[in-house]
Order: C-alpha cells, then sequence, then structure tokens
C-alpha cells in the first residue's frame, strides 16, 4: 500500500501515525483546481458596495466567469498582503510555521464531517494558504519547492481560496483540539483579507458592512425605521401582555447603551427575542436608551478585515460617548461577542470614559467587562435573577421542551456557558442537553456564520449543519424536544433551516423570548398569548397530546 | 417471508460489501474517517449509512414493508441529498446492491428456486429505487423550500407591517407521500 500523505485520514490513524515522519508531503490535492458546484459557494459583491466602502477593484462579476477580472499585478498585491500580514501579526506567522500535522483538528470542522471533502478539513484549509507560504516566504521553500510543501501562488489557488476560506465559519471548534492552539479561523480571516485586496468579497458580508457604515446596521435599516419597527414591537407586546413599555430612543443621559444585532429588529424569530429585552427594560425600570446610529451588535468588519473590524465598531464607542451613557450592555449576538473579547480592546480601546459596569439593579459589578464596558445581556439577566429580581413563573413555558445550542463565539471566544443555561433553567421547567460531544466548548457550527448564512449556498449550510442538526434530532426523539434556544441572531436565522430540515418540528427561540414569556409583569393581562401572538392554551393542548 | 432466507443467512457480509459501495462514493481521504469513527455525534454522516443500510437490509430479509423501508431510506438520502452529488449518483448505491448480493450468494444461486428468489428479489431493488427516486427529489424540493422560506423570514417584520405575512406563506413539512413507483409493495 502506498504510505498515506498527510490529506488522508489513514496518515493520521493511531496505528500508522508513528510510522509517518512529518516531512511536508507534495500532495496530489495541490494540482486539483476546484469545482464550483452550484449551491455551495455565494455571490460576490457587488461594486456598488465595495466604492462605498472605498475598497479595492470594485466591479461586477461572477464566480462562474472564467475571468474574475483581478488587477494586472494581483500576485504582487497578494504577495505583499502576506509580508505585511506575517510582520503585522505574531499569530499568523507562528500558525503559518508550527503546525506539525498531527491531525487532531482534521475530522472536527462541520463541513468536514457534512461532506468529507479533504480540503474541509481544517489542517488542509490552512494549507491551502501555507502552501504559498511556505513557496515564497521560506528558505526551504524557496529552494525545494514543492518537495517542501511550497507551491507557486495562481489564479487557481486565489479561486481556491475563495472556495473554501467562504466554507469556514471561523467557528473554531478545531482549535479547541489543537495542541498548539493553532485558530484556523484566523488564518481564513487572513486569507479573507488577502482576497479583499483582490476585490473578492461575498455580497452577503459586504453589503451589509456597507449599510452598516452609511446608517448603523447591517440591515440599512434608517433611524426612522428603527422607531416605527419597535413601536410595532410595543403594539404586540400590549396585546400580548397588556403591558405598554416606553421605547427609549437616543436618549442622552440613560446609564447604558443597549446594542443588539439589528437580525432582531427585521426576522422572525429574533424579533420576538427583541420584545422580551423590551418588557424586561420596563419591568425593572431601567435607564437606558437604545440608539438608531449604534443599532447594530454584530460586526460583519470581523469577516472582512481588521480595518473594517475597527471602522464599524468604533460607532459603538464614540455613541457611548456622544449620549454620555455608563456602560454598554449588548443583546443575544454571537460573533459580537468575539469582536468585544478579542478585539474592540485593541482597535478602538480602552474606554476610558466609561465605568465599570454595574448593574443599577443589584449592585453587582461586571469585573470581567472592566476593559470592553460590554456586559453580555445573559450575565445581567442570570445575575437578575441570582439575586431574586424577578417573578418568574415557568410553568408559563410548559408546552415548551427546550434545547439549549451553545453558539460558536459566545461559547468558544468568551466561555459563556453557565449564564444562559442558569436562565433557561429558571424560565422553563424541561430542558434537556444535547449530547456532550456538541455542545458547550465542542458546540457545532449552525453551519450558516462568518458570512456563510446566506441562501444560495443553502446545500453548504444544510451539509456543514448537519452535526448539529443530527444531534437536535437525537434529543427530540429521546425527550420530546420542541423548541431550540439559541443566543445569536445568525444562529435564530439559520438553525430554523437547520432544524426543518434534520430535525422537522423543533422551532428555534431566543433566550429572552423564553424569559419574557414566563415573567409575571405589574399590571399584566391574563397573558393569554405568548410574544408570537399565539393562544398558550392551544399550545398546551398540542404539546400535551404530542 | 421464505422468499428473503437467502440474504438473511448472510446479512453482514452483504452489509459490510455495501457499505464499501457506498463509501467508495466519498472522497478517498474521507473515508476511514467515515467507517471507523463509531460515535454518531462526531461522525453522523458514516454512522447513518451504516445504521441506515443495516436496517434496509434487515427489513428485505424480513417483512419489506413499504414504510419501514422508505423511513430508512429517507434517513440515508436525507444525508446524500445535501453533499453535491447528482440524483442518479445519490441513489446509485441501491442498484449496486443487485451485484453485491449475486457475488457474496454465489454458487448458492444454482437451483431454481434461489433463481426465482433472486429474481424477485431484483424486483424489490428496483421498487426501492422508486422510493428512493420520489424521497430524494422532495428532499430536494424541501430544500428550496426552506430556501424560500428563509428569505421570506429575514423580512417577517416588514411583510407584517405590510399585511403581506401570513403563517401559509412558510414551508411546512412536506406531507409523506404513501406509495412509489407502480406495483404497490415491493417483493409482493
Ligand atoms: S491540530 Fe494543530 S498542529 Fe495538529 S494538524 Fe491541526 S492545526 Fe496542525
Ligand atoms: S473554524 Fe470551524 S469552519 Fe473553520 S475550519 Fe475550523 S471547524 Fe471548520
Amino acid at each position: 500500500m502506498a504510505k498515506a500523505t498527510f490529506d488522508q485520514m489513514e496518515y493520521y490513524d493511531p496505528q500508522q501515525i508513528a510510522a509517518v515522519s512529518h516531512r511536508p508531503p507534495a500532495g496530489g490535492w495541490m494540482d486539483t483546481p476546484v469545482e464550483f458546484r452550484p449551491g455551495t459557494w455565494i455571490y460576490p459583491g457587488k461594486a456598488k458596495h465595495l466604492e462605498y466602502l472605498g475598497l479595492p477593484n470594485p466591479r461586477d462579476w461572477a464566480v462562474t466567469d472564467e475571468d474574475w477580472k483581478l488587477p494586472d499585478n494581483w500576485k504582487e498585491i497578494v504577495l505583499k498582503g502576506i509580508r505585511e500580514r506575517l510582520d503585522k501579526y505574531r499569530s499568523f506567522k507562528v500558525f503559518m510555521d508550527v503546525c506539525v500535522r498531527c491531525g487532531a483538528c482534521a475530522d472536527k470542522c462541520h463541513f468536514f464531517i457534512g461532506g468529507g471533502d479533504p480540503k474541509n478539513m481544517p489542517v488542509l484549509r490552512a494549507e491551502l494558504l501555507r502552501s504559498v507560504y511556505r513557496n515564497d516566504f521560506t528558505t526551504a521553500g524557496k529552494i525545494l519547492g514543492r518537495l517542501a510543501g511550497g507551491r507557486k501562488l495562481t489564479i487557481d489557488v486565489i479561486k481556491e481560496w475563495f472556495y473554501y476560506f467562504f466554507q469556514c465559519t471561523e467557528c473554531r471548534r478545531c482549535s479547541v483540539f489543537c495542541p498548539y492552539g493553532i485558530d484556523t479561523a484566523e488564518i481564513t480571516m487572513m486569507a479573507r483579507e488577502l482576497l479583499g485586496l483582490l476585490g473578492i468579497y461575498v455580497n452577503w458580508v459586504i453589503e451589509p458592512v456597507a449599510n452598516c457604515f452609511r446608517t448603523g446596521n447591517h440591515l440599512g435599516i434608517q433611524p426612522h425605521g428603527l422607531k416605527d419597527t419597535l413601536e410595532f414591537f410595543a403594539e404586540d407586546i400590549e396585546e400580548a401582555t397588556g403591558v405598554k413599555v416606553d421605547i427609549p430612543l437616543n436618549k442622552k443621559g440613560a446609564d447604558i447603551l443597549f446594542v443588539t444585532p439589528s437580525g432582531d429588529f427585521l426576522a422572525d424569530p429574533g424579533t420576538f427575542t427583541c420584545m422580551g429585552y423590551m418588557l424586561l427594560f420596563h419591568e425593572l425600570g431601567l435607564n437606558y436608551t437604545w440608539s438608531t446610529y449604534a443599532s447594530e451588535g454584530g460586526n460583519f468588519g470581523l469577516f472582512t478585515s481588521a480595518e473594517t473590524i475597527k471602522r464599524l465598531n468604533a460607532k459603538l464607542y464614540a455613541e457611548a460617548k456622544r449620549l454620555g451613557v455608563k456602560w454598554i450592555l449588548g443583546g443575544e449576538c454571537g460573533h459580537m461577542w468575539r469582536v468585544v473579547h478579542q478585539y474592540m480592546d485593541t482597535v478602538n480601546g480602552p474606554a476610558d470614559f466609561l465605568e465599570v459596569p454595574r448593574s443599577p439593579i443589584t449592585g453587582t459589578v461586571f469585573e470581567n467587562a472592566r476593559s470592553t464596558k460590554v456586559v453580555h445581556i445573559a450575565e445581567f439577566t442570570a445575575d437578575l435573577i441570582k439575586h431574586g429580581k424577578l417573578k418568574l413563573d415557568p410553568s408559563r413555558n410548559d408546552h415548551i421542551r427546550v434545547t439549549f445550542h451553545d453558539s460558536c463565539n459566545p461559547a468558544r471566544a468568551m466561555g459563556l456557558f453557565e449564564e444562559p443555561r442558569y436562565i433557561l433553567r429558571h424560565v422553563c421547567n424541561n430542558f434537556y442537553e444535547m449530547p456532550e460531544n456538541t455542545i458547550r466548548e465542542q458546540t457545532f457550527c449552525c453551519g450558516g456564520g462568518a458570512g456563510l448564512g446566506t441562501d444560495e449556498n443553502m446545500e453548504m449550510r444544510l451539509r456543514g449543519g448537519m452535526p448539529r442538526g443530527m444531534a437536535v434530532r437525537h434529543v427530540q426523539e429521546k425527550y420530546d424536544v420542541n423548541q431550540l434556544c439559541a443566543i445569536c441572531a445568525i444562529d435564530r436565522a439559520t438553525l430554523v433551516t437547520v432544524c426543518d430540515f434534520w430535525a422537522p418540528g423543533v422551532k428555534v427561540t431566543g433566550l429572552h423570548e423564553l424569559v419574557a414569556n414566563a415573567m409575571v409583569f405589574e399590571g399584566e393581562n391574563e397573558r393569554k398569548l405568548n410574544l408570537r401572538l399565539e393562544p398558550v392554551d392551544e399550545l398546551r393542548e398540542e404539546a400535551g397530546n404530542a | 417471508m421464505s422468499l428473503a432466507t437467502p440474504i438473511a443467512e448472510c446479512q453482514a457480509e452483504v452489509h459490510g460489501r455495501w457499505l464499501d459501495r457506498v463509501m467508495a462514493s466519498y472522497p478517498e481521504q474521507a473515508r476511514p474517517f467515515f467507517r471507523r469513527q463509531k460515535n454518531r455525534f462526531a461522525n453522523p454522516v458514516g454512522q447513518t449509512l451504516d445504521r441506515g443500510l443495516r436496517l434496509l437490509l434487515q427489513e428485505l430479509a424480513g417483512e419489506s414493508r413499504p414504510e419501514e423501508l422508505c423511513r430508512h431510506l429517507e434517513e440515508i438520502l436525507r444525508v446524500r441529498s445535501v453533499q453535491s452529488f447528482t440524483p442518479a449518483q445519490a441513489v446509485r448505491f441501491l442498484f449496486e446492491l443487485k451485484d453485491i448480493v449475486r457475488e457474496v450468494l454465489g454458487e448458492r444461486l444454482a437451483d431454481r428456486r434461489e433463481q426465482e428468489w433472486l429474481g424477485r428479489f431484483d424486483r424489490q431493488v428496483d421498487q426501492l429505487a422508486l422510493f428512493a427516486f420520489d424521497i430524494y427529489s422532495r428532499l430536494r424540493e424541501r430544500m428550496y423550500q426552506l430556501r424560500i422560506a428563509e428569505v421570506k423570514r429575514s423580512v417577517s417584520t416588514i411583510m407584517k407591517r405590510t399585511g403581506y405575512f401570513s403563517e401559509e406563506l412558510f414551508a411546512k413539512p412536506v406531507p409523506e407521500q404513501k406509495t412509489a413507483g407502480p406495483s404497490g409493495a415491493p417483493g409482493e
């Protein structure tokens, strides 16, 4: 039998691994050009958005075009881009150098698990870029080329990068298993930056970025639109609960600026979670405000470039300063928390003009947010419950048998495991965990993060969502679970589809939708309807009969 | 059902070879992982295929109830419908069962009675393939329905405000189709 190469799973066979030297192999994969299969790739960024953001090489083009209309000196641009990044980011240089190809990450990516494409093994995904690095930036590679695992940068390589680095949701599951702490998501981020230098973006990322830059949120909701939306929610809230909530907007001198992903304004079921926040703050009598300018918790800059992260994120602190708030409270968003915890302080901090967050209700000081001044709503609410500040009747959610999906970023980027579970146990009587190797730090991605959550790549998303979907299906069969709770706006959009395909019958909800439905409000009505305006009695009956 | 006896005797071997054939439709580098990782949450593809094929064989060796056959087929095809296969590639493995059974049973198929059984078995497999066409297309349709539903959901606030929103706009699970193909239950 021919000796296995490192892009083959045999290579990682425990019995064989000792026999394999760690010399960089020259693999057949290097010469296999990408086949752009429909349903797996994403439409490119439109020229108008690139122009708006002042990004290079704006033009309209299609992935299926032979000619991607790259600048003549594209190669020089990319190699220079790699050089700059190697100098700027020590992590990038280390990640390029230290992988020993132990294979621990190879079978941990949901896209590989769901489809078996070897280039979706994190180690090989990284190698797509690393091979070029070796060829042009290492002595061995410069002399030995292929023999040292290097390969030349060609247009086909660029196309391959586009294909596979937009098949990585930057979920960082693989990095949990890497003994060297190599973060493939950061390699993906670098590759995307390099593609960006040539004007290669996906529209589902770059349009929201342009929108956010212009109006303050990804969806391009203008100030009056946001006001309308929240008023519309207030009407539904009143119908469901009898409670009239107020809507503080751009309120100077508020204690807290509240930001949440704009998906919660427009897309069900996130909208119900948004109503949940409004009710909670109203009941607490919190001196808070929404902002029509910093109206986006998320930051698609994370999927674009470090520079774009900074540009979009700056709005948060600028608005906090303008309004004179003490600190910032953040809603149920996923990647927002990767930005807040790992980049915000570096790119726009320190926010010395803000105070260390302290809950005005319980007096708890959020030491963990001492530097960024941004608190996660789950931390805030869990603290309220812990101090007995909320009147809760979890039996109001008795028709719900819920499981919890750890969203990649709150889980792996900030370690937020217990707070949401603590809240869930207080607002629902029926909570069931998915299998251990699919939750907490090992959680499986929804398949639609990091700019992949659009619809033209639906097949790829469902493939990547398979491991998550199968685990949901398991708790559905075993415990009759009928809802999945997620604290991320992308999840609330994409997991609805994942569940409908892999575990039909399981609905998706946000955490604060459940909180509000279980809360007992001052002056409430008989609570015959939930926030979705569904008759609760009927839901109970359905669940009872199920 | 006495008809089923010949494969009942060598199910394990048929299963092993069948799984090999199905695995051959995946990239070489992924096969060892799909075959060896036994945890079904770490390896949903491999374990679903392994289990699905086994249950299909059991059912074929036993009562061959159409609902059960369809149920097991659906589990397998749900996985294969999102893996960039053409429809033919996705269901090809069913036809391969005919060859495998001949390989495994070999000389035991010599006499007339067994030959008759084999003829009926082939028709069962054809029937299974017809079920598979239906299930596969239903799953693909579902994928596109979900795609549309998601787009609508992403602007649900606007749709509600403009009065265009109703629950009917969204994809409900497509009801199970009772029978597939012309001749009712396979093996009858
Ligand atoms: S686990 Fe780390 S060192 Fe091992 S192959 Fe993956 S990236 Fe390389
Ligand atoms: S970050 Fe996630 S999507 Fe990207 S390679 Fe790692 S496991 Fe796969």
